[in-house]
């Protein structure tokens, strides 16, 4: 067996898939068929049902994969041939050709404009926008140039320009050009294969009858999100192809026409209705009409963001559209049937059709030997939606069905508990782990000589803000030292650069969010050889340029205010260190649904001490006949692994603790237990608490439930299964209603978030917790009840013949919430990186005049 | 009153939900006055009412807010005690002498961008009303 996983495919399903198993202790080979990573998702601008920016949801992750030394991407790469079986498969693959050298390319970009070759189509903007023969593919990682054959003169005709020798060539200071590449071939063995291949939108008779491909300014739902993402060809300005911007937009969800009783996917409603609230969002006076056979609200949080997009202007007719002509003066106009108008004029149309398999599946399921179904998707003959004909290869994303996105991560997640549970004897075996980088000795007496990036973000911050002059301000703060710019200071060059140097002890960066990039530059940081506490991210993006981009004269004060009080703030900062605490490696799963069940024997399997908890008289009981042979396999690896201990007719009593190490207590009639786990699942909607209990463990566990009873996670597309409270996950009927097979691929998924953390036997712990001032401590322990975390005792000791008193805090009960802080009297307690001075000096810098 | 008075407004939001909050206003491009400055704590409940004090009695304008709706606390009940903490700091202000609308308390989610620009909106509007804080040097 192999301790390794090959995933083709590296859309967020494949990305996500990748990420899980390297937390999990797997080697693992990443292919992507096109230059870039990121697929379809990289593609879209905003995302229902939340309405995140996709790129900067996207971006982070993409990152962190690209730079984790256990993930080898393969990207602009084919499968050839697969042989050998289930636990050790040889794969042949093959890179293609770019002509150049992707070891030597830093993505200067110097070689873009002596190159004569220009106005080539790109096919990630679907044919708008216009690059250089050579170029970037997109603009996602991996940031490696490449030509285009068809386009570059020197390859077809062996001229470039006016001469005969390449000019990127000549401009290429690392001499990464190489016209003389050849395929190269790469072969690997792995232990299984994810496919994570995605789909495409549905092209054809429907779509050339509603005009597309034969009218100007009918295009597709993904050529729109280019329009609409400030990365695509007009820079987040929707225009017509005569450059006018349109102002009726009618979107089309053409997959009502589909009589072959196929299911409607639940796609092309939402991202038709997302597109239509991004066109108000970007002129509330336009006109957004959506044009379908009715509302498809089948996920949690679609209907309330379907409702808040017709509050906010976009309408909706329930009619069916025959057909697309263009009138006289150019307009466009959808005839329909059904609905309350015959017509509806617009200047732009945008189709939205079903996701269907794309035209490479049959070719790459014919070289993975794997069988597909009617529709030329991957079969899944063992009822389990996830598992292909051939043993050892599994499925997630839309390569499977139509989906959204955080449908396609749980899949990824299940798919990646798959592998792990088939290769846990192999676990860790072929991973290598980071050595601790090695790290500049800054005490809190050195004098702060801070280094400065300003990041343009593209055009989100340079586009409003004058960066140059910025930079020149911020060159005058005290203790800096350095003031750099760079174009996208979230791919690390400019960091590393900046620190190599080894001059500066602390870091200021003044760029996009802390809450989504911090973990990132933090990792830079370090990488860099600085302590990860001593940089500091100034919001200029989010909380400056996007929200005062027409205030020119305000938002440039801002600016200059918001990086005075990073800079003040920083030249403050101390290293950090957090305790590395033991985790139990463990679970504890609530709930005998589906998912509880394919959860616990999915962790089982995987080899960890596993307990299930519920409420029925023995696993599987009062599931229908339809679950039960769904999860018979669950069943029986539960009993064979005998690692799962099952506690029938339980509720659940006390429950303490934090990630990594909780101790709850299961009652059955046999009596109390005391289970210690690293993580708990909850698997299910029911109430398991102890009747007339003390504490109720979801209180415990500070788990919150909507309206509708089903638990409210963390936020975001990309985090479904999580709960705010770190090592508790949540899957099948606590989170949503699903069929039985979705819940039990939602119980395997949540095995995979269960056993990234406990397939460590420690892990590191905050360093933000807090400090007792022992100066200024004197006991008074007003302190104690406000926290949360009963972290605080008091404690009493004899100085001379005095007897003192003074608290004593636990680091790693402590949550670092600041309450004791904020109640203390005498500042004799603060928290780590957020200290009283660090506040009073940032709101000094801000008093401070410009 | 005088005709160039910006007000100048400290504001702290919680990480967990106002922070996102105001990231949120961001990614949705809603606009609002470019005088509100926002400070990251970890939660409302960390804020000590000296902290908001001093601010004011060094001549911020106005200082916000801004913690988890109730029920919504990363730390559970974080932004209850900053509630009570609220109102011990109404009485101080009442001792200096300054105006209880110079300290806004208020909860924000991490979706609600829009709610946060409205009230970062109508804080200035109301500090440009009240004129400048008499502390101010
Ligand atoms: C217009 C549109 C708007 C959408 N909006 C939303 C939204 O707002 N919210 C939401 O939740 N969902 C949305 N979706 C759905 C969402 O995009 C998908 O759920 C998600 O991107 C699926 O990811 P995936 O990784 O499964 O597939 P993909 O993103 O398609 O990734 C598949 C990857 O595999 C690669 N690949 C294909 N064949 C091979 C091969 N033979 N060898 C190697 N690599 C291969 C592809 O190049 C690609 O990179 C939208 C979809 C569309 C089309
Ligand atoms: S920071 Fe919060 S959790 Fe930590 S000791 Fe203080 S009150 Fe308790
Ligand atoms: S974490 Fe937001 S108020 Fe406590």
């Amino acid at each position: 067996m192999k301790g390794s996983v090959l995933v083709i495919g590296a859309g967020i399903s494949g990305m996500r898939a990748t990420a899980e198993l390297v937390q999990e202790g797997f080697k693992v080979f990443l292919l992507e068929q096109r230059p870039t990573i990121g697929g379809t998702m990289a593609q879209l601008d905003k995302m229902y049902p939340t309405n995140e920016c996709a790129t900067c949801t996207l971006l982070p992750k993409m990152l962190e994969l690209t730079s984790n030394e256990n993930v080898t991407l393969l990207a602009f790469s084919e499968l050839k041939e697969v042989t050998g079986a289930d636990g050790g498969f040889k794969v042949r693959l093959e890179k293609k050709v770019r002509y150049v050298d992707p070891t030597k390319c830093n993505a200067c970009t110097e070689c873009f404009p002596v190159c004569p070759v220009g106005a080539v189509p790109m096919e990630f903007n679907f044919g708008r926008g216009a690059s250089k023969a050579i170029r970037f593919w997109s603009p996602f990682p991996p940031r490696k140039a490449l030509i285009d054959p068809e386009a570059c003169t020197y390859i077809r005709e062996g001229k470039c320009g006016e001469g005969t020798e390449p000019l990127c060539a000549e401009a290429c200071e690392p001499d990464a050009i190489d016209f003389s590449q050849k395929p190269a071939e790469v072969e690997i063995e792995v232990g299984s294969i994810i496919l994570a291949a995605g789909a495409k939108e549905e092209r054809g008779e429907p779509l050339a009858r509603l005009g597309h491909g034969r009218l100007d300014n009918v295009l597709t739902s993904l050529e729109y999100e280019r329009l609409l993402s400030g990365l695509g060809p007009t820079g987040g300005v929707v225009k017509r192809d005569d450059e006018t911007v349109p102002h009726r937009v009618a979107w089309i969800v053409t997959e009502d026409f589909d009589s072959g009783g196929r299911p409607r996917s639940p796609t092309a409603f939402m991202s038709a209705t997302s597109e239509a609230l991004g066109t108000l969002e970007r002129d509330a006076g336009a006109e957004a009409i959506v044009i379908s056979g009715g509302p498809k609200l089948e996920g949690r949080g679609y209907e309330a963001f379907w409702n808040d997009a017709r509050e906010r202007g976009v309408q909706f007719t329930t009619a069916s559209a025959a057909e697309v002509t263009q009138g006289p003066d150019g307009a466009l106009v959808v005839s329909c049937q059904g609905g309350d108008r015959d017509e509806i004029e617009a200047d732009m149309v945008v189709l939205s059709p079903p996701l269907v398999a794309s035209k490479s599946m049959t070719d790459l399921a014919e070289r993975l030997g794997i069988g597909l179904d009617d529709h030329g998707l991957p079969a899944t003959p063992d009822a389990h939606p996830l598992k292909t004909t051939r043993k050892g290869v599994y499925l997630c994303g839309i390569a499977q069905g139509s989906k959204g996105i955080r449908e396609s991560v749980i899949d990824a997640c299940a798919a990646a508990a798959a592998s792990a549970a088939r290769l846990a004897g192999v676990r860790g075996t072929e991973i290598t782990s980071p050595s601790p980088p090695e790290l500049l000795p800054v005490t809190a007496d050195d004098e702060a000589k801070t280094a400065v990036m300003i990041c343009r973000c593209g055009a989100n911050i340079a586009g409003v803000l004058d960066i140059q002059e910025l930079a020149d301000y911020v060159g005058t703060l005290p203790h800096v030292a350095r003031v750099e710019i760079t174009p996208f200071g979230c791919d690390g060059v400019k960091i590393k650069e900046l620190l190599g140097s080894g001059e500066y002890n602390r870091l200021l960066v003044g760029a996009c969010s802390p809450r989504t990039h911090e973990p990132l530059f933090q990792m830079y940081t370090e990488a860099g050889g600085l302590n990860r506490y001593l940089i500091e991210i100034v919001n200029l993006r989010n909380q400056c340029t996007w929200v005062h981009a027409h205030d020119k004269e305000g938002v440039a004060r801002k600016a200059r205010t918001l990086m005075r009080m990073g800079a003040a703030r920083v030249a403050l900062q101390e290293p950090l260190t957090g305790l590395s605490i033991p985790v139990t490696q463990s679970c504890l799963v609530i709930g005998g649904t589906p998912a509880g069940i394919a959860c616990a024997a999915e962790l089982g399997e995987m080899g960890y001490a596993t307990y299930l908890a519920i409420a029925e008289d023995e696993p599987g009981a009062g599931l229908d006949a339809n679950a039960t042979r769904l999860l018979a396999p669950h069943l029986e690896s539960m009993r064979e692994s005998g690692n799962v201990t099952v506690y029938p007719r339980a509720t659940i009593g006390q429950v303490q603790g934090f990630v990594g190490n909780y101790t709850a207590e299961v009652v059955t009639e046999g009596g109390s237990n005391q289970v210690e786990v690293g993580t708990i699942v909850i698997a299910t909607r029911d109430k398991m608490g102890r009747p007339g209990g003390e504490e109720d463990y979801e209180h415990a566990l500070y788990l919150t439930r909507d309206d509708d009873g089903f638990f409210v996670g963390a936020l975001g597309n990309l985090n479904p299964l999580d709960f705010n409270t770190d090592g508790v996950f949540m899957c099948g009927s606590a989170r949503d209603d699903t069929s039985a097979a979705w819940s039990m691929v939602s119980g395997e998924a949540a095995a995979s978030r269960a056993a990234a953390i406990i397939s460590h036997g420690e892990m590191a712990e905050s360093p933000v917790v807090s400090c007792v001032v022992d100066e200024n401590c004197d006991g008074c322990a007003y302190c104690i009840e406000p926290c949360p975390a009963h972290a605080i005792t008091l404690i009493e000791y004899m100085k001379g013949k005095e007897i003192k008193k003074t608290v004593e805090a636990n680091e790693a009960l402590c949550k670092g919430c600041g309450s004791c802080m904020a109640t203390c009297p005498k500042e004799g307690i603060f928290v780590h990186h957020f200290r009283p001075d660090h506040l009073r000096a940032m709101v000094d810098a801000l008093l401070e005049v410009a | 009153m005088n005709e160039t008075y910006e007000p100048v407004v400290v504001t702290f939001c919680c990480n967990w939900c106002s922070y996102a909050g105001a990231d949120a206003a961001g990614t949705a491009k809603v606009q609002y006055p470019s005088n509100v400055h926002i400070v990251r704590v970890m939660c409302s409940g960390m804020l000590h009412p000296n902290i908001v004090i001093d601010a004011l009695s060094k001549g911020a304008d106005g200082v916000l807010v801004c913690g988890c709706h109730p029920g919504d606390c990363h730390y559970q009940e974080g932004n209850l005690k900053a509630e009570k903490r609220g109102e011990a700091i109404g009485l101080i202000l009442e001792d200096l002498g300054l105006e209880p609308e110079r300290f806004r308390l208020e909860w924000v989610s991490a979706s609600e961008g829009t709610r946060f620009a409205r009230i970062a909106t109508e804080m200035v509007e109301t500090l440009r009303e009240l004129g400048p804080n008499p502390f101010r040097s």
